[in-house]
């Protein structure tokens, strides 16, 4: 008894010691991450031109630049070109010019590295026309955003004449473009046309919305680059940047952002500039090609480098990050039962449903899911009072749960309340355990006692969700796998514990009170 | 206050047997898992008892197969008062009384007949109380309650339970069923527990889950310090059957028939902690006092 006891003891802090002391190991020896453990992407991106022909050939385009939000760093260049560099404002242009007889290819590689920005402007910000002369070219009509053209004029005026704040204009002109009907198209589509047609790709759309911000003298310009998916494409993207209190607020009313530009949009150039430009008279061809790779900041000395398996294996990350999330919510769950002494239905079910919560929003998941207990409890009755044996009243109610489930997909489809998949993150299994043991404790203890352990479960669950549910902890849980065996260290010590749960310091009061 | 409060903590944490402590110091290191079976299962405690001479209500007859109702039947049936019960059921579940007068057999007020038995009966093979595991039917001699509980509470059947470590009895509680509780005398249903002072056989105080109390709450009989009778042989009865289970932490549940006196109905290995709510005291003092600790 005594010599177990300390073996259990001796391998717990094994384990403990151990996994701790691998991961101070790695935080010390991955200094580059510093304390942040939010996994990052890392682009590399290259240019590929070739040029067919015979003859002279130049060709121009645009390289990034590194801003606060964005980081560049070049790699390689090479072809059998010369290369000279130029800054056009504030855009740096890049010149190659060669000698073609055949085929002649340029390459040009860099990395990239973002992050999401997010800006809000403040309601109360009031709209003022700008007529700064530095920002003239930011205010001014050009062949393809056609400012002050009756119709842009009109339209104007329609969106914000019942907007007294900034934030109400841009918003109205913003939402008007993101309306229109997008098509995917590579022509060059300028602002009236835009309106005209009533569709347009991401070039007429952003054109547009420059044309109404200039129009009510508000400084706006469009920006050029690549929205970076791995794969090769040709693609380029456009949209459009306004001036609001000192800083350029990036739009995009093609994809949805307002206010916000994510981590994988590379910013290439500013203004309405062509991406390539060449000399013409041989054949040109070009692709942008791009490779994604994922950056752990603390890649040496893992157990098992998570990160890279996800990206090397494609094993979807959500799925890996449920299976590492169990362990501490199991936990958790053990925590509360042994050490609070709280009760629930099941050792593992707060686990599971307060990961499925993770997939359907609090609220509304909570809501979903006592709704589908209730009524396949209901079930029960009659089955047991008919006598149905054990076996057959489980498969039975397996199937009263996938009944509700269907039943609930079809009148959240007609409602729109939430989405229609959303009792499909309930394990079946749980939820048919769940209502059983639901309706049995109903029967033997009444509605109310059964009604006590389902808000204990509750209470459990919501505490395990709100643990589980910060991004910190995933990554940490992703980044660190071996804390999986500090858990187990720790689970071993709570097995071996033997003092009073809190909650029997209140059932035994009157022991002592005596 | 704050300083009240901490040594009220204190002394609860050193008087009282948790949960945790019950399971990691008491039934997990007496008794072998494999074991647990001649608890939970009331047909293999009987064929202990019996085997041992353990006083406990006498087993008319057993079903194991569908096809053996009627047989059985046909030798039980000559008794007046009968029990049919699941062998592997847990908390009365399944249980049913049954009387004759002339041909008629009667279940509580209501007439019941045979078919309706044989069904019941096969319900109790195919596991509808015992969560779907194969059972078998029990058919008991019923046990008539001793004059002495109707003098406080004249409905339902009392059963007492003794907890034992290693044979030595630690604690004892009357458990009695009041109106609230249906006819049960299970605490957390309802049900009455009460103290036993294990040296005198004299009842102490009543608790029903939040006060405690001297007389019974539905007929307003005085239970404290009200002698048991055939005490001694009761917990004579108790540590026989603890020597002839393999289990060395149990509680042993007995009822005490008008004209037999003390049997044993069924032993328990999880014998629930509620007893020192009954007994105002905590069972780590009464280990302590047994030297048991």
């Amino acid at each position: 008894m005594k010599n177990q006891n300390r073996t259990v003891r001796i391998v717990a802090f094994t384990l403990i010691v151990f996994s701790v002391a691998w991961i101070v190991i790695r935080f010390s020896a991955n200094r580059g991450g510093g304390m942040d453990i939010t996994p990052g992407h890392k682009y590399q991106i290259t240019y590929e031109f070739e040029i067919r022909g015979e003859g002279d050939y130049w060709v121009k385009t645009y390289l990034p630049i590194s801003t606060s939000r964005q980081s560049v760093e070049a790699v390689s260049s090479n072809g059998g070109a010369r290369g000279t560099m130029s800054l056009n404002g504030e855009n740096k242009l890049m010149r190659w010019a060669g000698e073609v007889f055949g085929v002649s290819t340029v390459h040009h590689s860099f990395s990239y590295q973002g992050r999401d920005i997010r800006f809000s402007i403040d309601s109360a910000v009031r709209y003022e026309p700008v007529f700064d002369p530095a920002l003239l070219s930011e205010l001014s009509a050009t062949d393809n955003i056609q400012v002050n053209h009756p119709k842009i004029d009109r339209l104007a005026e329609e969106l914000t004449q019942d907007e007294k704040s900034l934030l109400g204009r841009l918003r109205a002109m913003y939402d008007f473009v993101y309306q229109i009907p997008a098509i995917a198209t590579s022509d060059l589509t300028d602002a009236l046309t835009t309106l005209e047609q009533y569709e347009a790709s991401c070039n007429g759309k952003s054109r547009l919305f420059v044309a109404l911000c200039r129009n009510q003298h508000i400084p706006a310009r469009l920006v050029g680059g690549l929205i970076l998916d791995e794969g090769r494409k040709k693609t380029s993207h456009l949209w459009a940047e306004v001036y609001v209190e000192g800083l350029w607020v990036p739009m995009d009313a093609l994809n949805g952002h307002f206010g916000s530009l994510p981590a994988h949009y590379l910013e290439l150039y500013r203004g309405d500039e062509f991406l390539i430009t060449r000399k013409g008279g041989v054949d040109f061809d070009y692709i942008y090609d791009i490779r994604k790779e994922r950056i752990n900041h603390y890649p040496r000395f893992a157990m098992l480098d998570l990160w890279s398996v996800i990206d090397e294996a494609n094993i979807p990350a959500d799925m890996l990050q449920m299976l590492l999330l169990l362990p501490l919510g199991a936990f958790l769950v053990s925590v509360c039962k042994n050490v609070v002494g709280i009760k629930t239905f099941g050792v593992f079910l707060p686990v599971l449903v307060s990961l499925a919560l993770i997939q359907t929003g609090l609220v509304a998941g909570v809501i979903l899911f006592s709704a589908i207990v209730a009524v396949v409890a209901l079930f029960s009755f009659p089955l047991e009072k008919w006598g149905v044996q054990y076996t057959s009243k489980i498969a039975l109610m397996l199937i009263a749960v996938v009944l509700t489930s269907l039943l609930g997909i079809r009148l959240l489809h007609q409602t729109q309340w939430l989405d229609a998949s959303a009792p499909l993150f309930f394990p079946i299994i749980i939820l048919t355990i769940v209502s059983e043991r639901f309706a049995k404790k109903t029967e033997e203890e009444g509605v109310g006692m059964a009604m006590n352990l389902y808000g204990q479960t509750l209470l459990v669950t919501l505490f395990i969700y709100f643990i589980l549910s910060s991004t910190v902890i995933q990554h940490f849980v992703m980044t660190f796998p071996e804390s999986i065996l500090t858990l187990a260290g720790l689970n071993l010590l709570l097995g071996k514990w033997i003092g009073l749960r809190l909650t029997e310091y209140h059932r035994f009061y009157q022991v002592t009170n005596a | 206050m704050l300083r009240k409060m901490w040594n009220t903590l204190r002394k609860t944490d050193q008087l009282v047997m948790g949960m945790n402590q019950r399971n990691l110091g008491l039934i997990y290191p007496n008794n072998a898992r494999k074991n647990y079976k001649y608890a939970d299962d009331k047909y293999l405690a009987k064929e202990i008892m019996e085997a041992n001479n353990v006083k406990c209500p006498r087993t008319y007859g057993v079903v194991e197969k569908i096809g053996e109702i009627e047989e059985v039947w046909q030798m039980v049936s000559q008794w007046p008062m009968l029990v049919v019960k699941p062998a592997k059921g847990a908390g009365g579940k399944g249980i049913m009384i049954l009387k004759r007068q002339g041909d008629q057999w009667r279940k509580g007020s209501g007439p019941i007949s045979e078919s309706q038995i044989f069904t019941h009966i096969a319900n109790i093979i195919f596991g509808v109380f015992s969560f779907g595991d194969d059972d078998l039917a029990l058919i008991e001699e019923y046990v008539v309650p001793h004059e002495f509980f109707g003098e406080i509470y004249p409905a339902g059947v009392p059963d007492f339970r003794v907890i034992l470590l290693r044979g030595v009895p630690v604690m004892g509680m009357l458990r009695m069923p009041t109106a609230r509780s249906n006819g049960k005398a299970n605490l957390h249903q309802g049900g009455l527990g009460i103290g036993v002072d294990m040296e005198t056989g004299k009842l102490k105080q009543a608790y029903d889950g939040k006060r405690h109390m001297a007389t019974h709450p539905d007929s307003g009989s005085v239970i404290t310090g009200k002698p048991i009778p055939h005490w001694e042989e009761l917990v004579a009865l108790s540590v026989q059957t603890a020597k002839e289970f393999p289990l060395d932490y149990l509680g042993v549940d007995l009822v005490m028939d008008k004209t037999h006196g003390p049997m044993v109905m069924e032993v328990n290995v999880r014998p629930g902690l509620g007893i020192q709510l009954a007994n105002q005291e905590g069972m780590k003092e009464a280990l302590k006092r047994l030297k048991l600790d």
